[in-house]
């Protein structure tokens, strides 16, 4: 019933316009009406600033403390693990650490989380289909076989026992 | 360095917003008018650079510092060629009137003091806010590409195939905004930024009390002010770095600019207004909606007046204001980005879609009117629908009244029938996650329209007494000016019921 909560506030402020009117002002003409509900309007302006100010003060030191000492990091990869992805930070943070800026890659595996979120944590490399010679590849679930000969000798980067990355010759 | 990036930036913002104003003659060449400036000078320049980046990013321009730079100084000096030019102050200039109650002064500092204290903390409890949900998925991943790649790069933006579900069509006010501050910082700042998110919240708080002090008693606007300031509404979306209230609040500047044009017809405020409304339109895809909507009000009530020459004013402005909505536009249609959460009208109008949703209406209006009564926003809404009671019953500002109502019912109508038609299939978690962010512009609009009017029905005395806070014959609550061979018929006072 919320539109009913609406008008309810709505003639109540009008009501309390005209009973200002009439009983401070003695009359109930255009001009103590138009008087009457300029000071209603702003003495409940007033009369809700302090509660809202005090319900607003507390919830944004609720956010404050909740946050308190979150690493940038931290504060990047969140989505990773709200999305349930959790078990590949480390490898997040592995890639931003030893990847070079401009640098691309391409996700062999699953990607675990949502190309959204994995892009907005490695930016600036990128997310390629199709890798070349120097480019980087991702496994999420193991290093294939077939990959290891495509890797240049040496670079291949075990982070987990599934989570590793290394580069294209 | 990263604080004279700091400095840099913010003050190239200032430099071009306060030379708009100047410009506009909205400034006085004091040390005092300068700095009560500050708010809206910043907020001003904020859309007046990152508008043109981000026209220049989307026709493939770099945009680097040293295009950041070249676009502020270059728009700073043409702006303070123009206001030299003019050298002519106007009456937006008069400063705020504060009553000579000690009682009411002593209720103006603790409103003052608690505004600025509530806002310089809640900016300072944001400095560890980690990336939302939704910020890591549109707004944040715009902004690190738009820095990183010093423009618009194509992995991101037109990368259909891989981040298709991902709003790509949404708009990059906030995203540029971003990006401009990391090039001032010299690097990215992702937990910082929701402080500079907050600011822009704080310097539309000031600007709009800038805009509504001139000839008013400070205590008839001052309350909503720092009331809508301290609501608990405009929290959410800077804390998690989403752009709903970036577009909300330009959206309400904008309707408040309109606003005090239709009252005193200064076309500095029609310039403000366009200027706020182009920014809100770029904010949000609902803010294109909801400008649209502050735009079609102004529009009817002008037409209501008839008042031709205004309604040509208006139409110059909008004319411009679209020149930077445009661009964002077109890139989008010609780079076919597919729209995330709404259906083409040819689906709307076919068959009976809209016949099989119509139970997704109820809902709706319950979650958008709920949310506007609820305390978070201040019960702003109601309060503006009672003034336009108020105002139809004493005959006084009712075109201004209309304006604020008809902006706001439009804005409620554009949400319901975006829920309506809307592809999100479950109705109840999509207006959980929405709800109480999207009414925000409403919100807020109500909000400055209530301020404007309350203080306007505040200031109406009789003519002998005060200068009128509005047209005469507005005030008196016709709804066309007077005749040139009329105006003697007319009484010279103010009714007074």
């Amino acid at each position: 019933m919320s539109w009913l909560t609406f008008l309810l506030i709505a003639c109540g402020i009008v009501a309390a316009a005209y009973a200002a009117a009439v009983l401070l002002l003695g009359r109930a003409d255009r001009g103590a009406l138009r008087v009457a509900a300029g000071a209603v309007l702003v003495i409940g302006a007033v009369a809700v600033a302090f509660p809202v100010a005090k319900t607003s003060v507390r919830n944004i030191n609720g956010v404050r403390l909740d946050n308190r000492g979150t690493s940038p990091d931290r504060a990047k990869d969140k989505c990773i693990v709200d999305g349930g992805a959790a078990e590949i930070v480390p490898l997040i943070d592995r890639l931003r650490a030893d990847l070079p800026a401009r640098a691309q890659y391409q996700v062999v595996g699953p990607t675990r989380t949502d190309v959204a979120c994995l892009t907005t944590n490695m930016l600036p490399r990128t997310l390629v289909n199709t890798p070349r010679a120097g480019d980087w590849l991702v496994f999420t679930g193991g290093v294939p076989a077939d990959y290891r000969g495509r890797l240049a000798p040496g670079s291949l980067r075990q982070v987990t026992d599934t989570l590793a990355f290394g580069q294209m010759r | 360095m990263t604080v004279l990036g700091w400095l840099m930036i913010h003050g190239l913002f200032v430099a071009a917003g306060g030379a708009l104003l100047a410009a506009l003659g909205m400034l006085r060449p004091t040390a005092r008018s300068l700095l009560w400036a500050l708010g809206p000078s910043y907020l001003c320049g904020v859309a007046l650079v990152v508008l043109p980046l981000i026209a220049l990013g989307v026709i493939g321009v770099t945009v680097s510092l040293v295009t950041i730079l070249v676009v502020a100084l270059l728009g700073s000096g043409g702006l303070l060629a123009v206001a030299v030019v003019r050298d002519r102050p106007s009456r937006a200039t008069m400063p705020p009137m504060v009553g000579d109650l000690r009682a009411e002064r002593v209720l103006i500092g603790v409103l003052v003091v608690g505004l600025i204290g509530y806002l310089l903390f809640a900016g300072a409890a944001l400095t560890d806010a980690p990336i939302g949900w939704d910020a890591a998925h549109m707004w944040e991943l715009k902004a690190l590409a738009l820095y990183h790649f010093d423009g618009v790069p194509d992995q991101v933006f037109t990368n259909v195939s891989a981040l298709a579900p991902f709003h790509m069509d949404y708009p990059l006010m906030q995203p540029m905004f971003e990006a401009t501050i990391y090039h001032g910082l010299g690097h990215e700042a992702v937990q910082y930024v929701h402080v500079e998110l907050w600011g822009l919240w704080a310097a539309a708080v000031w600007t709009a009390a800038w805009l509504l002090a001139p000839g008013r008693r400070v205590m008839t606007w001052l309350p909503f002010v720092a009331t809508i300031g301290v609501a608990g509404g405009p929290q959410n979306s800077p804390t998690l770095g989403n752009a709903d209230l970036t577009a909300a609040l330009f959206v309400g500047l904008g309707a408040l600019g309109l606003g005090l044009w239709l009252e005193k017809r200064e076309t500095p405020h029609l310039v403000l207004g366009a200027l706020f409304l182009a920014a809100a339109a770029n904010g949000k895809k609902e803010g294109l909606v909801f400008a649209a909507a502050v735009a079609v009000a102004a529009v009817a009530v002008l037409l209501g007046l008839r008042a031709w020459r205004a309604l040509g004013r208006l139409a110059i402005a909008g004319a411009a204001a679209l020149v930077f909505v445009a661009p964002w536009l077109i890139y989008v249609r010609s780079n076919h980005l597919p729209s995330g959460d709404t259906t083409p009208l040819s689906t709307i109008f076919h068959g009976s879609y809209l016949v099989d949703r119509v139970d997704r209406l109820g809902p709706s209006v319950a979650s958008t009117l709920g949310w506007l009564v609820n305390s978070i926003w201040i019960y702003a809404a109601p309060a503006l629908l009672a003034v336009m009671v108020v105002c139809f019953v004493v005959r006084f500002a009712r075109p201004l009244a209309v304006y604020y109502v008809t902006a706001v019912a439009l804005m409620i109508c554009a949400l319901l029938w975006t829920y309506w038609t809307g592809n999100f299939g479950d109705l109840p978690t999509w207006l959980s996650m929405t709800g109480a962010r999207v009414v925000g512009s409403m919100a807020i609009t109500s909000a400055f329209g209530v301020a404007q009017i309350a203080s306007a029905l505040l200031a109406a005395r009789p003519v002998d007494e005060a200068s009128p806070a509005l047209p005469e014959w507005l005030a008196l609550g016709e709804l066309t000016p007077p005749r040139p061979g009329a105006a003697a018929a007319r009484p010279s006072g103010r009714s007074r019921g």
